[in-house]
């Protein structure tokens, strides 16, 4: 009897933590420390990159990537092709919720898509191609193509200024201006948005999941977390701490010196995202110096670009010089096409540019920002080489959001800072796209792109975008400084989450 | 904050030399003096002294104090030491613009308020108005209108201090203006120009110079202030606060960004203070005591 | 006695006046029209339109002035631009940790520097008293932003024994809340007692040299009584001054201090509100603090009516 007891207890001693801490539980308030405010809660309005981790936990679109990068239905449940691929008939699911306790119906579906092709950069961009799109009944929508497309599910599963799919009445209430309620179909619902404080999301306890097992993002998305708080944590080092100290859960954005050192600390777990994206400064063709291509070559010319990263992202592992728009790990889209004209380091060739362009010392107006603190120093770092290739360098300092504003008023700026997240698909890469702040439009190059977009076949379509690269080199579209790889922290009791650019916070739980 | 000054006797005599044999006597005045002394010969010799404080050199970025870099150099490689000296030719200059204009402003309506009955009701309710609100939040707030730059620094942080001075300066001349001296040199038929420029001005001097040392280390203190919060100088021009603010995102890393440019932040002040008070101390013993503390 | 009260009272109202007026005039010293410095230079036209109909900037300069006297005397302070909720509330939303802050701060204050001014007075030119005033020059010295990254680095970084930055809210326990604000208190209050120990010190000093303590030593009464019991109080005046005084400073170093330690109070309100030219925070958060300034003054003043008999029958 003595031994039963003895072996019954050691049974459960060695089996019940086991079990406890691999079940996913529900519960607790996860608080996520942000790098600041984002400047608005609509996704289809702007391409900053945490508009898109906060909402795309409200909203939903019709396709979603996988761990491969293919796009797999999400609020679609199947479509078919029709007419050689100029006719998408998308078959929507059932029974699927908006927040507001509305069922989502191909009205919803046809409104959104609309809107998202009047005002969102990818969405411009794939609208030059469309035709029409209409609901045919409740739950069937068709999508009329001019010519067929390889590219138009990726640009649906995009996350980033993605296709979320609102509710009929919100988009037709907001028109052209942002929508004044957030609704969708997501795992999570939009509570409240105190600005400086938090934006809190809940759990949607209606919420339809897929069946299949997750998949990168794709499958069944649970909201194990009661609560969801995205808090603006502008300053780098406040951020870290917090979440060494367990005020956070997680930390966004943190700086990778720390890298050493955060490995070492017993309480957290860092994820490193690589690749996060390329750094960039973008050059205002619409308005201002940057108009002259001679002035732009000469920006270019004057760059070298190890210092600026390094000056960027410190530790060594995280940044890479490299000239291809597209990464290293994406060894399809890999391109070397115009790489010779980056990272020049030539300020000589840049002050012959500038003599003859006639520069009269007019300072360049560069807007940046310290929330992002890698930006900041990218622009003191380059904007030193510039003045010393002979270039007059105004450097303002404001926060996102509002950069985020100013960006899109050519009157104002000559060059802005930013990155370019990583994206699988390079038809609709922020980074040469016309219908994006900065401006860099060129009829042949939005030929090419369109056809990057359209070809099915592999080859052809990475020739055209090798076409792309040299131009965006040969016009000193915009200036790649180069790549690089982000750290973020959570502390040890997270489970399920996966380091990535975009942030997915639905599978995930704390552990006790 | 309720100063009664007490000027000393009314003399028209220049004291000049006894009073610098008394100032060399007090140790700690001469302690003060010394740090002072030191801080503006820095400043003053500032591009002699140091390197280029904007220097970028990434390669060299977060290297501790050393041979070629007294102090180390920040997060994008700019050397530290020189930023520190040319922080220090911005502090004095900061304070000694914000010392001549808060004094302009302040004789100028404490003079008017002393002097004129009518209008000193006037002119103290406005200063009293202004100094209603905290030193540092007017200065913030007059930044927010004016815009980062160092002669806006200089603007703001003057009028914030002006109505201190112009409040010691009234004290004076309600004083001295009742005094016999005066009222003769009224009688003999002297404008009010004359008796205020030849009479009243120069006696109500001395409690206004105390002032100066304090006013000058409120300046450089305020000055820091705003700049490490990021509403001071344009982040370009190298200031103590903006190296301090600069600094803390290392602090574990690289705690000499912070324990340098502190240090000479604090070395500075505390110069200034010891020099305030050996000031005081000699040029007016009976103002030693609650009411001559400078409380902000 | 009720005609000193209400003497003060009076003499508050044109200082109130002044102090309203020049929270108005900032926004017009901006230079440029003030709508399109608030609309920044991203603004389109009719955003500019909007925030001068907004704001009522459209109409002249002594209408403005009177309307804005009439909307503070009903306690509207205004829309916030950036955060578009009325300013009053976002103020009350972060008043919280600022106030807390103060009074914690306040306390460390008072509870180091009146001590430590009485025992330098008592101990009057000997080593004691040395020391102690030297470290209080320190103190006055060091500015609270300095002292509190100083602190952070001591307190969290080498000994762990604090967070580093970030406010515990009082719903998560006050005892979090009271730990998250150590560090910054001691910032703001160490430098502040360091100014009240000196003055405490030099009111002890003159209060010790009147004829009654002569006279009390004179009489036989212990040491102690003389200084604890007859001086102490008699110092209480100009101490009680300085600690009103002191509160004020301390809402006002709060503004700085809550930048180092990330605290969502007041402090960050109005610093977030200048790199955003939100000049109706600022404009509110500007008379807020002033108003509380004047009330605390008033507050000290009629606090002589205690300590100070020969006020009394004024």
């Amino acid at each position: 009897m003595h031994a039963v007891v003895v072996a019954l207890v050691v049974f459960l001693a060695l089996v019940a933590p086991v079990g406890a801490s691999e079940q996913p539980r529900a519960g607790g308030v996860f608080r996520a420390a942000m790098i600041g405010e984002p400047p608005t809660l609509d996704l289809h309005t702007t391409t900053a990159v945490i508009v898109q981790q906060i909402t795309w936990h409200i909203y939903e679109t019709l396709f979603t990537y996988d761990k491969q990068y293919n796009a797999v239905p999400m609020l679609v449940e199947s479509y078919t092709t029709a007419d050689g691929g100029r006719t998408y008939l998308f078959k929507l699911r059932r029974g699927v919720k908006f927040h507001n306790g509305k069922e989502m119906t191909a009205a919803d579906v046809v409104v959104s898509l609309k809107r998202w092709g009047r005002l969102a950069t990818p969405g411009k961009a794939v609208w030059r191609n469309v035709e029409g799109v209409e609901a045919r009944d409740p739950y069937t929508v068709a999508m009329l193509l001019k010519e067929p497309s390889g590219a138009l599910l990726a640009a649906f599963a995009r996350p980033n200024n993605g296709a979320a799919i609102y509710p009929k009445e919100i988009v037709e209430a907001a028109g052209d201006q942002p929508v004044k309620e957030y609704v969708g179909t997501g795992p999570y619902r939009f509570v409240e948005h105190k600005p400086d404080r938090h934006i809190r999301l809940a759990r949607f306890k209606d919420y339809v999941a897929r069946a299949e097992a997750p998949n990168g993002p794709s499958g069944r998305r649970t909201a194990y977390l009661d609560e969801i708080l995205f808090i603006p944590v502008p300053d780098v080092a406040v951020r870290l701490a917090g979440v060494e100290t367990g005020e956070y859960h997680y930390g966004q954005q943190i700086k990778q010196d720390q890298y050493d050192r955060v490995k070492t600390l017993p309480q957290l777990t860092p994820g490193i995202i690589k690749p996060a994206g390329w750094a960039t400064a973008v050059l205002n063709h619409k308005q201002g110096l940057m108009t002259d291509k001679r002035i732009r070559q000469a920006f270019q010319a004057a760059l070298d670009m190890e210092p600026i990263l390094a000056a960027g992202f410190g530790h060594k592992a995280f940044y890479r010089v490299d000239g291809s728009l597209m990464h290293v790990e994406q060894p399809q889209w890999y391109s070397k096409a115009g790489v010779e004209l980056y990272n020049q380091k030539n300020p000589a060739k840049a002050r012959a540019l500038l003599k003859e362009a006639g520069y009269s010392g007019t300072p360049v107006r560069w807007i940046t920002t310290k929330e992002y603190q890698y930006m900041y120093s990218n622009a003191l770092v380059a904007k030193q080489q510039l003045e010393e290739a002979g270039f007059k360098v105004d450097l303002q300092v404001v926060d996102w959001a509002t950069l985020v504003q100013r960006r899109n008023k050519p009157e104002v700026y000559d060059v802005f800072s930013t990155a370019i997240t990583f994206n699988p698909e390079p038809a609709y890469n922020t980074g040469v796209q016309c219908n994006w702040p900065g401006w860099w439009c060129n009829d042949e190059k939005e030929r090419w792109l369109d056809s990057v977009a359209r070809e099915s076949e592999p080859r052809k379509r990475k020739a055209m975008w090798d076409k792309v690269q040299q131009h965006f080199y040969e016009d000193a579209g915009r200036i790649k400084f180069g790549d690089f790889f982000t750290l973020d922290v959570t502390r040890k009791d997270v489970r399920g989450y996966t380091p990535t650019n975009e942030l997915a916070l639905w599978n995930v739980w704390l552990a006790r | 904050m309720s100063v009664v000054a007490l000027p000393h006797a009314v003399t028209t005599r220049r004291a000049a030399p006894s009073w610098l044999r008394l100032l060399a006597r007090r140790r700690s005045t001469l302690i003060g003096l010394g740090l002072v002394g030191v801080a503006l010969v820095v400043g003053l010799l500032a591009p002699l002294l140091a390197g280029d404080p904007l220097r970028i050199d990434v390669a060299r970025r977060l290297t501790a104090p050393g041979q070629a870099h007294w102090f180390g150099t920040d997060d994008v490689g700019r050397d530290v030491w020189s930023r520190v000296v040319y922080g220090a030719r911005l502090s004095l200059l900061v304070g000694a613009a914000v010392v001549a204009l808060s004094f302009v402003i302040g004789l100028a309506c404490g003079l008017t308020a002393g002097y004129y009955r009518r209008l000193d009701n006037p002119v103290m309710r406005v200063m009293d108005g202004l100094m209603a609100f905290p030193a540092i939040i007017l200065a913030i707030a007059l930044m927010a209108s004016l815009g980062p730059s160092v002669l806006n620094v200089v603007v703001a942080i003057g009028i914030v201090y002006a109505p201190r001075v112009a409040r010691i300066v009234r004290g004076s001349v309600l004083v001295i203006r009742e005094t016999a001296y005066v009222e003769a040199a009224r009688a003999l038929g002297a404008s009010d120009v004359v008796v205020v420029a030849r009479h009243v001005l120069p006696n109500c001097l001395s409690p206004v110079i105390v002032q100066a040392s304090f006013v000058f280390a409120a300046a450089v203190l305020t000055e820091a202030a705003l700049s490490f919060l990021g509403v001071g100088v344009p982040p370009y021009v190298p200031s103590w606060g903006n190296i301090l603010a600069e600094g803390r995102l290392y602090l574990q890393q690289a705690p000499w960004l912070v324990l340098y440019p502190g240090g000479a932040i604090m070395l500075t002040i505390f110069g200034l203070n010891l020099l305030g008070d050996g000031l005081r101390d000699l040029l007016d013993p009976r103002l030693r005591g609650v009411a001559a503390e400078r409380t902000s | 006695m009720k005609t000193y009260i209400a003497r003060r009272l009076l003499a508050l109202v044109p200082v109130a006046l002044v102090v309203a007026t020049v929270a108005f005039t900032l926004i017009h010293l901006a230079p440029g029209d003030p709508a399109s410095v608030i609309a920044g230079p991203d603004a389109t036209a009719e955003e500019v339109a909007r925030i001068q109909r907004q704001l009522g900037l459209d109409a002249p300069f002594h209408v403005q002035l009177l309307r804005w006297y009439g909307r503070l005397v009903q306690g509207d302070l205004g829309q916030s631009i950036f955060l578009r909720r009325p300013v009053l509330e976002a103020i009350v939303d972060r008043v919280e940790p600022t106030l807390l802050l103060t009074l914690y701060a306040m306390l460390i204050a008072v509870l180091v520097g009146v001590p430590s001014g009485v025992v330098s007075a008592r101990h009057h030119n000997t080593a004691t008293d040395q020391a102690l005033m030297s470290v209080a020059l320190i103190g006055i010295s060091i500015p609270n932003f300095l002292l509190g990254l100083l602190l952070i680095l001591a307190f969290s970084v080498w000994l762990g024994w604090f967070p580093v930055a970030g406010y515990s809210p009082l719903e998560y326990g006050w005892l979090l809340t009271l730990r998250s604000l150590t560090l910054p208190a001691a910032a703001l209050g160490l430098v502040q007692s360091a100014l009240i120990a000196r003055i405490a010190r030099s009111a002890m000093l003159d209060v010790l040299r009147e004829q009654f303590i002569v006279a009390g030593r004179a009489k036989g009464l212990a040491e102690h009584t003389v200084v604890y019991k007859h001086a102490l109080k008699n110092a209480m005046i100009a101490t009680v001054t300085v600690i009103g005084i002191s509160f004020a400073i301390l809402i006002s170093g709060s503004v700085v201090v809550e930048q180092v330690f990330n605290i969502p109070g007041l402090g960050r309100l109005i610093i977030s509100a200048v790199l955003r030219r939100d000049y109706p925070v600022i404009q509110g958060v500007v008379l807020c603090i002033a108003g509380v300034y004047m009330l605390v003054n008033l507050a000290i003043d009629l606090s002589y009516l205690l300590f100070d008999p020969r006020v009394r029958y004024q």
